[in-house]
């Protein structure tokens, strides 16, 4: 991959590389995105490379050679039939991904912090996580996050260069949509009041909104004042109508690619609400962003066949 | 003169001090670590605690705050100030980081004009410091000043000796706190020492600051460096809103039909928006809003009031989506020969 | 380095919090454009109405109750203290509010903020005005100041222009002034217009060609931005130093007291440390950021 990412720099085919480096913290990555040819070595593979690295395609000028897991590849899919990246523009290196590993989830698994773990592996089905010397197992399903456990499509259809084994796809919705089933099983009344109490944390930091490539708007509708459609402060009841309106905006063209909740640092279930929007989009109009190259954006056309029948 | 209290009699001290304080202490609910009111009985999170995800300034610079109330009847508008909170908070557990930073705090709310909200609080509240014995990874505060078990700042700090913590009596409201308890023995002091030592040399990130001011001063208008830094930014407001020693605010009216409240709520300087004008934004472009972060913090705040914005908690560089770090950042400054562009 | 002195600037707080504003009165409305309007204004306590005092270059947080704050300078003269002004262009939310307001509404009030016009360092020089559109606002404030106070002061230039006329703000100051035979009175505006007798130029061009000497004098420039960052080479073309240029800066400013840091240039708060800056000091900020 680093020799690819090199060679498409040298030979002036891109004038950017965005990919994956090391963090700054044990099990980390973070986005790199670089000019410079020397950079490249810093590209890694590993099983936390968390991020939707199409997310940055909106902000640079000139032609970009990506690295791809199967999500970002369908947001970019998305980006291109919206006309807000060009095809020829980009070089995509697909990676096959077998899942990313979810640091949170082994924090409970294993009852410690991120901090005092020594190594975590992940081998096939399994991973393995060191700790004062020991080591213990999980299933991967345990391990993963979310959205992985639900991926649709871990390799890339669209991409210049493949590297690693194609995967196929083999989504475990039961266990992913574990948060939504729960939500479905309450009441109205109970539902509302715990959407209240997840709100209530959330301090307005706009990360949600910020790591997902869907969200691309110049100006987004809570930095509007006339008419002002949610108060800027962080009330329970803005914090909604705040949430309810990005996840109906992002309707068509999220991915479920799970940024959105990973990122919250005050753990806001975010993707019960995009997600199950997600589902009703698939239910509606029978379209799933970013899975057919050659689909028309889903907002943006009309089908004879819509739902509605005031439009008949 | 310092005193002990085992960790088996702490569950008590805090219902003793229930009964004056508003206690809080922290809490994981939905796996957010956060300073709560104390629900008079679980002490477990002695066991879990390493730090809060959102800073103890949100009980003195709350994320959302009334400033007065405003309504109208046949002669005009009456302006009310809001219900008055007499209520005295007792901040049980918060680390010395933490308790740097509202003192950094201070310094611009006292500054020029007084903020009543902010210092009524303040006045208000007693800080419980709770020495580390088990930094995080992301943690930098002995290169910012502060060490984790400093009690510079705090009115008691309380030091982990094992079954027992050491009780350090700093201010006259500490002193108030710890009648009744059992003095420290010679033994107790020595366990301290050695605690404190140990924490202090588990800190593994360090940042040299030396000449930061400078550099940052001659490196202001480098575009370059500060683009390339400002590449992986997504302009969210974790880094500002989760930091400490942050304190942008905005003010907003929610009202209706002419009645209501004025509000101050949380800002950040990465918002896009934030020095909006009606004919330009001079700061439109996100390298600009990172570089004036990292400047304010580390060359402004210091030229202003002598001391760093930064306190090494390292939330920041924890809770970053895109593990954008601050300590990288300073050391990547470049050193710039006077005069040369 | 700050360059506060707040302790020797009148305050005036309501309820004894800084956040707190008076309640005023609108007592009259002038339609300046089409997009601007000055409110003269009074507040409701009377005793705070005789009691008030500020400074020229000072501002005040104005308030559409429900609605939010905005910034404006006070662009009445502390030497005409019975009732207090300021000018509203129309641009957003607030903006709008005030215009849809008549005559006998109630604002908030809080202020004066800010640092004023150094008339110490203006005594005997000659004074150049150079204003554009609303920016002639915070300088009429000054220069009505001057006007009740001549003796005080030696030559005044006013060079003053707007895109059209019906831009031209304050038209019953210029005048007045024009009427002034202590005052040389320079109206222009930017391109030809039918109807129109006076100078045609841009504010910048227009001042180099009246060209007044730097000897003994200081400049005071507002307007908007890009006007001032082309005024400033000319003036220092005709020999001005940069400590004999005087400036307003904008900024969006929410708290006006230096706490919100909304403001904040280098280690300077513009409501708290200007307003009022000169050349000099401005290019001393640690940031160039203005």
């Amino acid at each position: 991959m680093r020799q690819e990412a090199k060679a498409l720099l040298e030979q002036k085919k891109v004038d950017w590389i965005v990919g994956f480096a090391l963090g700054s913290l044990k099990f980390t990555t973070t986005p790199l995105i670089t000019k410079d040819v020397t950079d490249t070595e810093r590209l890694v593979i590993n099983p936390f490379i968390t991020n939707n690295l199409a997310n940055f395609l909106t902000g640079i000028e000139g032609r970009v050679g990506i690295v791809a897991k199967g999500c970002e590849s369908r947001s970019i899919v998305s980006l291109i039939q919206d006309n807000k990246v060009t095809r020829e523009d980009l070089v995509i290196l697909a990676v096959p991904c077998p899942g990313i590993i979810d640091l949170a989830k082994i924090e409970r698994l294993v009852g410690k912090d991120r901090d005092e773990l020594e190594d975590i592996t992940r081998t096939g089905d399994k991973v393995s996580v060191k700790v004062n010397g020991q080591k213990k197992d999980f299933a991967a399903s345990d391990a993963l996050f979310d959205h992985c456990l639900a991926c649709e499509l871990p390799t890339p259809q669209e991409y210049d260069i493949i590297l690693g084994e194609e995967r196929k796809p083999s989504p475990e919705t039961k266990i992913s949509g574990q948060n939504i089933a729960k939500l479905k099983e309450l009441t109205s009344a109970e539902r509302w009041a715990s959407w209240e109490k997840e709100m209530s944390r959330c301090i307005r930091c706009y990360t949600c909104r910020n790591v997902c490539p869907a969200c691309f708007c110049q100006r987004c509708f809570v930095e509007e004042t006339e008419p002002q459609w949610t108060l800027p402060m962080p009330q329970w009841q803005d914090n909604l109508i705040f949430q309810i309106i990005r996840t109906i905006h992002v309707a068509g063209r999220c991915t479920d690619c799970g940024e959105c909740e990973r990122a919250c640092p005050v753990n806001i279930p975010l993707r019960s609400l995009t997600r199950e929007m997600y589902d009703i989009v698939d239910e509606l109009f029978k379209f799933k962003t970013g899975m057919d190259k050659d689909a028309l954006p889903l907002m943006v056309h009309y089908e004879q066949e819509e739902a509605e029948d005031f439009f008949k | 003169m310092n005193k002990k209290v085992s960790k088996k009699e702490i569950a008590q001290l805090l219902q003793k001090w229930g009964q004056q304080f508003n206690v809080l202490a922290p809490s994981r609910a939905s796996g957010v670590a956060a300073m709560a009111e104390w629900d008079g009985k679980d002490t477990s999170f002695l066991d879990w605690y390493r730090n809060t995800v959102v800073p103890p300034k949100a009980r003195f610079l709350p994320p959302m705050e009334e400033m007065f109330r405003f309504s109208k009847d046949e002669e005009g508008y009456n302006i009310e100030p809001p219900p008055k909170n007499e209520q005295k908070q007792l901040l049980f557990g918060i680390r010395p980081c933490d308790a740097r930073a509202m003192a950094i705090l201070d310094m611009t709310f006292e500054d020029a004009y007084k903020d009543p909200y902010y210092l009524e609080k303040r006045r208000n509240a007693v800080l419980v410091g709770l020495g580390c014995t088990n930094p995080c990874e992301s943690c930098f505060c002995t290169s910012m000043g502060t060490s984790p078990t400093d009690s510079t700042n705090v009115d008691i700090m309380l030091i982990d000796i094992g079954d027992a913590f050491l009780v350090e009596e700093v201010t006259d409201k500490g002193k108030e706190l710890t009648k009744g308890l059992k003095e420290a023995t010679k033994n107790d002091e020595t366990e301290a020492e050695k605690s404190k030592k140990t924490a202090y040399d588990k800190i593994t990130r360090k940042l040299n600051t030396e000449g930061i001011k400078d550099r940052l001063l001659e490196s202001f208008d480098d575009e370059e460096f500060w683009s390339r830094t400002a590449a992986k930014c997504i302009s969210c407001g974790i880094c500002t809103l989760l930091c400490p020693t942050c304190y942008c605010f905005d003010i907003n009216d929610e009202a209706v039909r002419g009645e209501g409240t004025r509000f101050r709520s949380w800002d950040s300087c990465g918002f896009a928006l934030y020095t909006k004008m009606p004919m330009e934004n001079p700061r439109s472009e996100k390298w600009r809003r990172v570089r004036q972060k990292v400047c304010h913090k580390y060359e402004f705040y210091p030229m202003a009031f002598d001391v760093i914005a930064c306190t090494g908690c390292g939330r920041c560089i924890r809770l970053c989506p895109v593990n954008w770090d601050i300590t990288q950042v300073i050391e990547s400054v470049p050193q710039k020969v006077k005069g040369a562009k | 380095m700050t360059i506060s002195d707040i302790e020797k600037r009148p305050q005036f707080f309501a309820q004894d919090n800084v956040y707190t504003p008076h309640i005023a009165v609108i007592e009259k409305i002038i339609e300046e454009t089409p997009g601007v309007r000055t409110f003269h204004f009074n507040f409701k306590d009377k005793k705070l109405a005789k009691e008030f005092r500020f400074e020229s270059g000072q501002f005040g947080q104005y308030s559409v109750f429900g609605l939010g704050e905005a910034t404006f300078c006070i662009s009445s003269s502390p030497t005409r203290p019975d009732h207090l002004e300021f000018a509203v262009q129309r641009v957003g939310r607030v903006t709008n509010a005030l215009h849809r307001l008549g005559v006998g509404a109630e604002i908030g009030f809080r202020g004066p903020y800010g640092n004023s016009f150094p008339l110490d360092d203006l005594k005997g020089k000659n004074l150049v005005f150079v204003g554009g559109g609303i920016g002639l606002a915070p300088l009429r404030s000054l220069i009505w100041n001057v006007v009740d106070n001549r003796d005080t002061y030696n030559k005044v230039v006013i060079v003053y222009g707007a895109r059209t006329p019906a831009d031209l703000c304050f038209r019953y100051d210029l005048e007045a002034w024009d009427k002034d035979k202590t005052i040389n009175m320079v109206t222009t505006i930017d391109r030809e217009a039918e109807g129109w007798t006076g100078k045609v130029g841009m504010v910048p061009n227009v001042l180099g060609e009246v060209a007044p000497s730097a000897k003994d004098a200081v400049a005071i420039v507002c307007g908007p931005p890009i006007m001032i960052r082309f005024t400033f080479p000319v003036l220092e073309k005709l020999g001005f130093r940069p400590a004999q240029m005087l400036t307003t800066l904008e900024k969006r400013m929410k708290c006006g007291i230096g706490k919100c840091g909304r403001c904040n240039i280098g280690d300077v708060y513009v409501c708290r440390d200007g307003p009022v800056f000169s050349y000099e000091q401005i290019k001393n900020f640690a940031s160039s950021e203005y």
